[in-house]
């Protein structure tokens, strides 16, 4: 056995598996993917799962798989399936070596870094021969969609205002507890939440002391998120960040109104991605598929204006009868939206004011009435 | 063989700056791996114009370079080495005085590791070259011969510590793996011409074997290091995919060197004897008598030899395809014998042996010894393989079909009531087609049955109605007849059907 007799049939060796691999690679070869959930909530993690079954006798020694997707699904050590991360997308690749009729289950672990609508449309399959002579390649359609909703800010972290809110519609009917409506104090009874309890007066009195809360019905509840970072801005959300928080404060009201019984609508002057450039308006309604509806839109909530809050708000008002009370989340308080909220208020709506802070830090609570 | 020659990279070896390693042989990573700088990104050769080899940006803080580096070096400076062997071979067969025998391919191994550690502090080529022939001088010093006999000794013994000192800014492409494979073919070929060189025909074999081995695990490597994105750490390429790829690259290497054991010349005579007894099958021509009309020569008075008797002949390629058959044969069953004789010491063996077969058979079966990192998501890996798909597929198969086309498909054949249906349904048509019925192609079976109704040889068979409609079942609705229904169309058709 002389050894250029052997690189001779190495040579003819490589060029019958390069013919093969050209044509065979990937054949009988499925793939599919998906989340282990179509929605989830901010700061979850789920799975997304890929199955990949070589259902032929041939092995595929590698084969990867390409896909785009947001940055804002972050992989656990993604240095070992080469993410690489751009400003907006990332590339996502995943590795694999299939042996001769086997299927693998892949679990990747995502971390759901920002609320959002995501969608993949393809998945483009290259395999080939061990040594990179011949390369087929496929495009796979996946059609994957996940939900992010956003997270839920705990209730005292919000920035409400200091005394009760819908303070001129109380009700002396126990419906539902209002977490806005401060009347005064009590003493702590058994089953009353730790964030009730008034630290102050527990240390004027010497007994532990909780914030009395007035219940309130019939009345819906309208929470309307204003995307204008200032008063004169105008289309793109200039500080995104801070409009974020204002879209956790809303699905964290909306979460502890409509599991509380009260009917809630939504009005925000962006647009949903995957739908009209109008301005959003989901009426008040209650129940737990409403509140999904809500999240939904709050998930989908482009950032980017299509009109004036003061004007959204003024119509709203306008269109029903006095019995709405209006919660505006939003950065500022130009005289437009006063006037707006002014004119809501006079025709018997009620009108409360969440700000959202700066992202330093700087919480600006506005008072309950402009 | 795209990416063999696809970046210039300035050796680390040949300044402080920066460099960044795209290439993955197991040797190559371990030189650049050691490399000062060796996670920044790349930037120009050297302004040198030699390929780097010359100092840049010395504003750069250097890391600090140990023994573990020069290690390295000398590692791949010795792999070099090896892969040079050949071309050191025919000089010394040919340039190297006899009195000095073979000194020094005993010194080349020494000097070129030395070369190759010493380059980690000699930065500039021309102190590589100083070093080169301050060490060429020395070796011929000391060898002691008058100067134009003994000039191999210098350039050789130079040469070596110019290769080692060099090693570093050849050791990043794949190419370089090749470039032995290269030389031991040439040398092969010319050890084959060559009598003279014949003699190292097995050495070529063996450490040609040997290169050729690591350059398409290097290959391979670098492969999947290019398709994870990962050619700066092709650590990070799934462990399982670069197992399986092991085994897939050993499974085709084991094959070639099959080939080239025998198995090809086998089969090229089996291909030949196949050829020739097809070839022996038809009727030659026959050529006319010719009548030798020439004088007889008288019988010589010496009597014959008994060569003329049992004249010599070549062996012929039945009996050299036997012989092949016989030593694979031989050697299929020497591997059975190995494998039982492991499995009994393993039975047998304690402490550490036991934990070496534990350790080799886990490798084997895909079960890592250590746990392995997180990789961020998890893999479960079942099998899809069923006897009963492979013979179905087997069955399907093209050259099944072509095969079994042959012969006539039997009852006996059917796997289930589906197909005894249909292939009652194709006897039923056949058997009008002998009788000179050949229905439309464009019927359905259902107006198969009734054109064919007005056929005597149609009617003769029994229930073609039944029939048509458990086809119609078994065709188109895939549903299976129950056992009662065949029973039915069975005692209602013609017996001999």
């Amino acid at each position: 056995m002389a050894f250029h007799w052997m690189v001779l049939y190495g040579l003819i060796v490589l060029f019958v598996l390069a013919r093969v691999y050209e044509k065979r690679a990937l054949r009988h070869v499925t793939y599919e993917r998906h989340f282990s959930r179509e929605a989830a909530f901010e700061g979850e993690t789920i799975e997304m799962v890929e199955r990949i079954a070589n259902r032929k006798l041939l092995p595929v020694p590698w084969l990867k798989l390409e896909s785009v997707m947001s940055r804002h699904l972050v992989f656990g050590r993604q240095e070992n399936f080469g993410v690489s991360r751009g400003e907006l997308f990332q590339h996502h690749i995943s590795l694999f070596s299939l042996r001769p009729y086997r299927r693998i289950v892949r679990r990747h672990r995502v971390r759901l870094a920002k609320r959002g609508w995501y969608r993949l449309e393809s998945v483009t399959m290259t395999a080939g021969d061990p040594f990179g002579l011949v390369r087929a390649a496929r495009k796979f359609p996946v059609s994957l969609t996940l939900l992010v909703y956003p997270r839920a800010v705990p209730l005292h972290e919000l920035p409400l205002p200091n005394h009760g809110w819908l303070g001129e519609l109380p009700v002396r009917r126990w419906i539902v507890e209002d977490p806005f409506l401060a009347s005064g104090v009590r003493e702590y009874q058994a089953g009353d939440p730790p964030n009730a309890v008034h630290w102050k007066a527990t240390a004027r009195t010497g007994r532990l002391q909780v914030h009395r809360r007035e219940p309130t019905a019939d009345h819906r509840l309208v929470i309307c998120l204003n995307l204008e970072v200032t008063e004169t801005m105008w289309k793109t959300v200039t500080d995104p960040e801070r409009i974020e928080e204002g879209i956790r404060y809303a699905a964290s009201v909306a979460d502890y109104a409509l599991r509380h019984g009260i009917e809630t609508g939504f009005l925000c002057n962006g647009w949903l991605a995957g739908g009209p450039r109008e301005p959003v308006h989901i009426p008040p309604a209650g129940g737990a598929a409403h509140l999904t509806d809500l999240l939904e839109a709050m998930a989908k909530l482009e950032l980017e204006t299509t009109g004036r809050m003061a004007w959204l708000l003024e119509r709203e008002a306008e269109r029903n009868g006095a019995s709405l009370d209006f919660l505006l989340i939003t950065c500022h308080r130009g005289e437009a939206l006063r006037q707006a909220a002014a004119r809501a208020e006079s025709l018997g709506h009620g009108v409360e004011w969440m700000f959202i802070p700066e992202p330093k830090g700087e919480a600006v609570h506005a008072p309950a009435h402009a | 063989m795209r990416r063999l020659t696809r970046r210039p990279v300035d050796g680390p070896v040949h300044g402080p700056g920066p460099v960044r390693d795209s290439m993955h042989g197991p040797l190559r990573e371990s030189v650049h791996g050691a490399m000062p700088g060796a996670e920044r990104p790349s930037t120009a050769p050297g302004p040198g114009g030699d390929g780097g080899l010359t100092e840049s940006g010395g504003d750069r803080p250097r890391a600090p370079l140990g023994a573990g580096h020069a290690v390295r070096f000398a590692t791949a400076a010795l792999y070099e080495l090896f892969m040079l062997l050949p071309v050191f071979l025919l000089f010394d067969h040919y340039l190297v005085p006899d009195r000095l025998e073979r000194v020094w391919l005993v010194l080349a191994a020494p000097l070129s590791a030395a070369g190759a550690a010493a380059s980690l502090w000699l930065r500039p080529m021309w102190q590589r070259l100083a070093l080169a022939l301050a060490a060429g001088g020395a070796c011929h010093w000391a060898a002691g011969g008058p100067w134009p006999e003994d000039a191999a000794v210098f350039a050789l013994t130079a040469g070596a510590v110019l290769q080692g000192a060099t090693v570093a800014a050849r050791a990043q492409y794949e190419a370089w793996y090749f470039l032995g494979v290269g030389i031991y073919a040439v040398a092969s070929i010319a050890s084959a011409i060559a009598p003279e060189l014949r003699p190292l025909q097995g050495v070529l074999t063996v450490c040609g074997a040997a290169v050729l081995a690591v350059a398409v695990f290097a290959l391979n490597r670098a492969h999947l290091a290019w398709a994870a994105h990962a050619e700066d750490r092709p650590d990070l390429v799934p462990r399982a995919v670069r197992r399986h790829n092991r085994f897939f690259i050993a499974g085709l290497f084991a094959v070639v060197l099959a080939l080239a054991g025998g198995l090809g010349s086998l089969l090229w005579d089996a291909a030949l004897y196949a050829l020739r007894e097809v070839s022996e099958a038809f009727p030659r021509p026959q050529k006319p008598e010719v009548f030798d009309t020439s004088p007889v020569a008288e019988p010589s008075a010496s009597p014959n030899r008994p060569e003329a008797f049992f004249p010599p002949e070549e062996q012929p390629a039945w009996s050299r395809f036997l012989d092949h058959l016989f030593l694979a044969l031989g050697g299929a069953l020497a591997a059975a014998g190995l494998a039982a004789l492991a499995l009994h010491v393993r039975r047998r063996a304690g402490g550490w042996l036991r934990r070496l077969f534990g350790a080799l058979l886990s490798f084997l079966q895909n079960k890592s010894p250590r746990p392995e990192p997180d990789p961020g998501y998890v893999d479960e890996e079942t099998s899809l393989f069923s006897w009963e798909e492979a013979a179905r597929k087997l069955r399907e198969s093209r050259l099944f079909r072509r095969l079994k086309g042959r012969r006539e498909e039997r009852w006996e054949d059917m796997p289930d009531n589906r197909a005894r249906v249909r292939f009652l349904y194709r006897r039923w048509l056949r058997r009008l087609e002998r009788e000179g019925f050949r229905p439309p192609r464009h019927l359905t079976p259902r107006e198969t049955a009734e054109k064919a109704a007005a056929f005597p040889a149609a009617a003769a068979v029994g229930d073609i109605p039944l029939l048509v409609e458990l086809y119609y079942r078994a065709r188109y609705a895939e549903a299976e007849p129950t056992d009662e229904e065949m029973a039915a169309l069975m005692r209602r058709l013609e017996r001999d059907f």
